[in-house]
């Protein structure tokens, strides 16, 4: 061959390529007739028939920079590579330990090749920012971006387990676990929906079982639903997701929360049957099959199958996206309305204001209002986060620094927005696993904006003007990358300190209508900074630090702070509010309780806004236990702020109080879905599921609880549910697993959970040295409160053991070396009159704090009922015992009451209560820190007796 | 150990200045570092079969650069020193190989767990390296872009870049010169 030959055959070859497959015989044919050379002519015809190799040949040897970590290298620092675990498209996934925190993460690195190519990056920081926009437990948890050597890696957490795909090349899956599995994937993608995502690929090697939870990987593919701005990432009508379980939409190009819910349902079906039913022909066939013909998918369901998943699954997997339901919630909701009615009533509650409309109608509307919002501001809609950045004071007079709080005090009056709280910054900062102390700054805000789901973010810049100051504000609008979409500024000019809160109430009010919220309400709720904080500035600025220190966690650095605010303005009730909460957390509860009562009287007299009115009358109620009362003032907030995350969880702890325990689970699970699992709604979901017994559920919300780092509160739930279901080994584990804990408070709930469990399995012994060792140690923390809390527990079982002098010198000490907290008096009261000392019980009552409440009458009776019963009155026992029983919380095990009818010679009632007791796990644990060892245990003695 | 920024960027310096025995001594450098690293990974049980031949290339342009990315134009001269450097490696290996096998010696290079792991090149790298000495003949730029890109892992652009022509060139080149050598291989 010569290069002039080569040059030659290089054009002839082009020429022939550029023709389609089925032209080029005849091309070759007339360049045969037109080149002479018969041997060029056949090098040609070699050359075309390899032109089209498979695509593998001569592929770059591979050099995915990923594969360049091995084990015990170390990513950016910290992240130490353990094993490569798959290895994908764009990248690799590794196991590996984050050194800092000592957990196991997953690392996906991008490879070089890609990291290069800016399309499929933009794809991938797009698959963290909107993965991060979603906390589920269905949904795969995003920590981390960074970048290792000029490529890209985000850290995740590592699941343990085998893809769906995986696992259906082994068989169909069981019944019983297909539908927990469907209600998962659809819990995830409901999520999802809610945070306006659509999956866009949803497959079974998308979908991971890590043990019995499904979770939801890859929303690389995934956008925000109706977002103009991304249509450039994808072009219109360019094949997005797997043919394979494609929506037939999907084939034209177009996709909504929709086509997610059919290609779900695909799953499902696929999931049960042994094999794929469609015929091959590859999945481009198969999807255009389904886009023209119906198919009715029931007949690929097995007769188990329940039929209101059966009817639901079939009108998910309808051609026509309008006949499928809206998206993944109401894919749940269908499911469980003929089961449960409570639900749908109370989601409609929870939501509020919005009337009830047709399904037709709410798509017709839907369409048009999301259109319509889209085109205007993607961001505005009720219910948006707004977050106030700490302001920037440059006056040179700290007593300004407390301009935040007002401006965040004014903001949270609005019914649309969401003010976040502060308090939520040093949780947030850990979670992003930045430096807490250190102040952050307009980055870390929008970053913390973009982690916490805000829409708009605040800045604030006060400095001197002349004779006043000038105030500069900033309200950014954010979307789902750290820079803002949008930004609005105003500069207000105050010519003095009071006409500093006209600025700020001017500001607030801008800030409102520029997010959408209507006039009506921007007049209804429209009190002035220094109406519903304080008219001092001083004592607002001593408030803010005070917000600052306990964020920080100083929670004992605050109280002199807080106390500082309250001399300067005696009716400061937001400072009062706050104050009682840090005083009640500390076990001082008769201050506390003095704080909250004298903010609630504060609140009452118009002192504050309408939102922290009702959130200070619902918290105190709430805290003396009077669940009546709070359950109304409660469900005014739900309905006056539909959008206030808080209200919801907390009328659903009132009802619970009320043993309302059905609308209790429905509420705390519609605010889940709503707003996003926290640590206190999960929490409060788990203690709503666990007093119906409904155990299988509560493990996903314990992961949810883990994902939000609220480590010791998980294995706390683990513990009890291990215990609930007699598996006492288990919860010993998590127990000892707490009382391991470098935090001598958690370390010592951890003992006294342990000797709960130990006593509730008959291991009286083991639970009174726990108990014995946990005093020591507690005492050596310098944990007196908790330490006189298992003087009383340890006293009241020596008191069981017959051992009665000791019983009685334990409730003693218990009451000298712990402050005498009302439920120590309460305990030690109790001891001391069932061991004889009535006497000394009647001088304990004396000191009982003079508290009004349900709390706190309910332990009056108590101490009155068991002295009567030591008196030998069991009569007049049995009367103020039952009254307490009647004002006491429902889950309470009240073993008083059966203790008393017992010794009254009621034997059948005291049966039916100790049987009550010793049917219903969950009693003990619902408020453990209030328990006595063994009481359900003693239950059971009593009732074989 | 590994050569540093600091020397590899005084090479490439001089190289962009002209001189040519700069490129020889980088050259030389690289090729050292390439068969330092492959013979360290090789002792290393645990990643043995995690080891590929541009992932060497990789990591050497890392180590060097790691802190400090080069501009594209030193980053494409850098690459394709390398991707030679990669290609005179795997091909002595390869030799190296046959002739123990045929002389039945089998103690001083275990380098075969590195290309058993992709059973795909074992046999064609040392094909393609002498397909491409035939090709280099007639048309020595094609020879050229099938090296960068198959023993280096250069992207079209890179390439280009570094060859100072079009992209749609390098993509007609390659078309080309793939089909040949796939006819070549498969003959």
């Amino acid at each position: 061959m010569t290069p002039e030959q080569w040059k030659k055959l290089q054009e002839l070859f082009e020429e022939v390529t550029q023709k389609p497959p089925q032209e080029r015989e005849t091309a070759l044919q007339r360049v045969a007739e037109a080149v002479p050379d018969p041997s060029l002519v056949e090098e040609l015809r070699r050359l075309i028939e390899h032109s089209e190799p498979d695509p593998e040949f001569l592929r770059p040897i591979q050099g995915l920079g990923a594969e360049t970590l091995r084990p015990g290298d170390v990513i950016a620092g910290r992240f130490e590579i353990v094993r490569l675990i798959s290895r994908g498209g764009m990248g690799a996934v590794f196991e590996a330990v984050d050194r800092k925190l000592g957990e196991p993460v997953a690392i996906k690195v991008i490879a070089p090749e890609y990291a290069r190519d800016r399309k499929l990056l933009e794809r991938f920081l797009r698959e963290v920012q909107i993965a991060r926009r979603v906390s589920h437990p269905n949904i795969c948890r995003i920590h981390d971006l960074g970048e290792h050597a000029g490529a890209p890696y985000l850290t995740m957490e590592l699941l343990e387990g085998e893809t769906l795909a995986t696992r259906l090349e082994h068989g169909p899956v069981p019944l019983e676990e297909w539908e927990n599995l469907a209600r998962q994937l659809f819990d995830g993608l409901a999520a999802a929906h809610a945070a306006g995502i659509v999956h866009r690929d949803l497959k079974p090697s998308n979908l991971m079982l890590a043990g019995p939870r499904l979770v939801i990987l890859d929303f690389g593919l995934a956008r925000p639903v109706l977002n103009q701005e991304d249509r450039g990432l994808t072009h219109s009508g360019m094949l997005v997701g797997t043919l394979d379980w494609m929506a037939p939409e999907q084939l034209m190009g177009e996709h909504d929360e929709r086509s997610d819910v059919y290609s779900a349902a695909l799953i499902l079906v696929r999931m049960l049957k042994q094999k794929p039913w469609e015929n091959s022909g590859g999945g481009l066939v198969n999807a255009l099959r389904r886009a023209t013909s119906d198919t009715d998918f029931r007949k690929f369901l097995p007769p188990g199958v329940p039929a209101r998943w059966r009817s639901v699954l079939q009108r998910c997997l309808e051609r026509e996206p309008a006949r499928r339901p809206a998206n993944a919630r109401t894919v749940l909701d269908l499911v469980a309305r003929p089961r449960n009615m409570a639900a749908v009533s109370v989601s409609r509650f929870v939501q509020g204001r919005a009337p009830r409309i047709s399904a037709a109608i709410a798509f017709f509307l839907a369409l048009i209002f999301v259109g319509f919002r889209y085109l205007r501001h993607p961001g505005f809609q009720t219910g948006s986060l707004i977050m106030v950045a700490a302001a920037n004071n440059a006056t040179g007079e700290t007593r300004f620094d407390g301009i935040t709080s007002a401006l965040r005090a004014d903001l949270a009056q609005s019914s649309d927005l969401n003010v976040w709280d502060n308090q939520r910054l040093g949780e947030a900062l850990r979670l992003m696993r930045s430096d807490r102390a250190s102040r952050p700054d307009a980055k870390k805000w929008r970053e913390i904006a973009l982690r916490e789901h805000a829409t708009f973010l605040v800045f604030s810049t006060l400095s001197p003007l002349g004779d006043g100051y000038a105030l500069e504000v900033r309200a950014e609008e954010i979307g789902s990358a750290p820079e803002p979409v949008e930004s609005w500024d105003r500069t207000l000019h105050a010519t003095g300190p009071n006409a500093l809160f006209d600025a700020v109430h001017e500001v607030a009010r801008w800030i409102r209508s520029t997010a959408g919220e209507n006039a009506v309400d921007l007049s209804a709720y429209n009190r002035a900074p220094q109406d519903i904080t304080t008219s001092s500035w001083e004592a607002l600025q001593l408030f803010d630090e005070a917000q600052g220190l306990s964020a920080a966690g100083s929670d004992t650095e605050a109280i002199p702070v807080l106390e500082r605010a309250l001399q300067l303005d005696p009716e400061f009730a937001m400072a009062r509010m706050r104050l009682g909460d840090i005083l009640n957390a500390q076990y001082r509860s008769e201050e506390g309780f003095a704080n909250w009562r004298q903010a609630v009287d504060l609140a009452r007299r118009q002192h504050l806004s309408e939102h922290e009115r009702l959130s200070i009358e619902s918290r105190y109620a709430l805290e003396i236990r009077d669940f009546r009362n709070a359950e109304p003032v409660l469900r005014e907030w739900v309905s006056k702020f539909p959008n206030d995350p808080l209200a919801p969880r907390l009328l659903a702890s009132a009802l619970l109080g009320q043993g309302h325990s059905d609308e209790a689970v429905a509420i705390a699970q519609s605010a889940q879905n709503r707003f996003g699992p926290t640590v206190f709604g999960t929490s409060i979901l788990i203690r709503a599921l666990a007093s119906q017994n409904r155990v299988a559920e509560i493990e996903p919300q314990i992961q949810a609880l883990e994902r939000l780092s609220a480590h010791s509160l998980a294995l706390m739930f683990r513990g009890m549910l291990a215990a609930m279901q007699e598996d006492y080994d288990s919860a010993a584990r998590a127990f000892r697993e707490l009382a391991a804990s470098p935090s001598a408070a958690v370390a010592s709930r951890g003992v006294g959970l342990l000797a709960i469990s130990e006593a509730d399995r008959g291991a009286l012994d083991v639970a009174r040295t726990i108990l014995r060792d946990g005093i020591t140690k507690d005492r050596a923390a310098g944990q007196e409160g908790l330490a006189s809390q298992k003087a009383v527990a340890l006293a009241f079982l020596e008191g069981q053991a017959g051992n009665k002098v000791s019983a009685r010198a334990l409730a003693e000490q218990a009451v000298s070396i712990g402050g005498a907290s009302p439920q120590v008096i309460l305990g030690s009261a109790t001891v001391l009159a069932r061991n004889g000392d009535a006497a000394g019980a009647a001088r304990l009552a004396k000191r009982f704090p003079s508290i009004a409440g349900p709390k706190f009458d309910v332990a009056r009776l108590r101490m009155d009922g068991e002295i009567a019963a030591a008196r030998g009155d069991y009569r007049k026992a049995v009367g103020l015992l039952e009254r307490a029983a009647q004002q006491d919380r429902a889950y309470d095990p009240r073993q008083y009451l059966a203790r008393a009818l017992d010794l009254a010679g009621d034997r059948d009632r005291a049966r039916l209560d100790y049987q009550r007791i010793a049917d219903t796990p969950w009693l003990i644990w619902d408020l453990v820190e209030e328990e006595w060892p063994g009481t359900r245990f003693f239950a059971k003695q009593h009732l074989k007796k | 150990m590994v050569s540093t920024r600091g020397e590899v960027s005084q090479l490439l310096e001089l190289i962009h200045e002209g001189d040519r025995s700069a490129e020889g001594r980088l050259f030389d450098l690289l090729y050292t570092d390439l068969r330092r690293m492959a013979a360290h990974q090789l002792r290393n049980e645990q990643s043995g079969h995690t080891l590929q031949p541009t992932a060497l290339v990789h990591e050497v342009y890392v180590r060097v650069f790691a802190h400090n990315p080069p501009e594209t134009r030193t980053r494409s001269h850098f690459m394709a020193l390398a991707a030679q450097g990669m290609r005179r490696f795997l091909v002595d290996h390869a030799r190296t190989r046959r002739a123990e096998k045929r002389g039945g010696r089998q103690e001083e290079l275990p380098l075969d767990r590195v290309f058993t792991y992709d059973a795909r090149k074992s046999g064609e790298f040392l094909a393609v390296h002498e397909a491409l000495e035939r090709l280099r003949q007639w048309d020595p730029r094609q020879s050229q872009i099938v090296e960068l890109r198959y023993f280096g892992g250069m992207s079209e652009e890179e390439i280009a870049e570094y060859l100072g022509i079009s992209s749609r060139t390098v993509k007609r080149d390659w078309a080309m010169a793939r089909a040949w050598l796939h006819a070549e291989l498969s003959a």
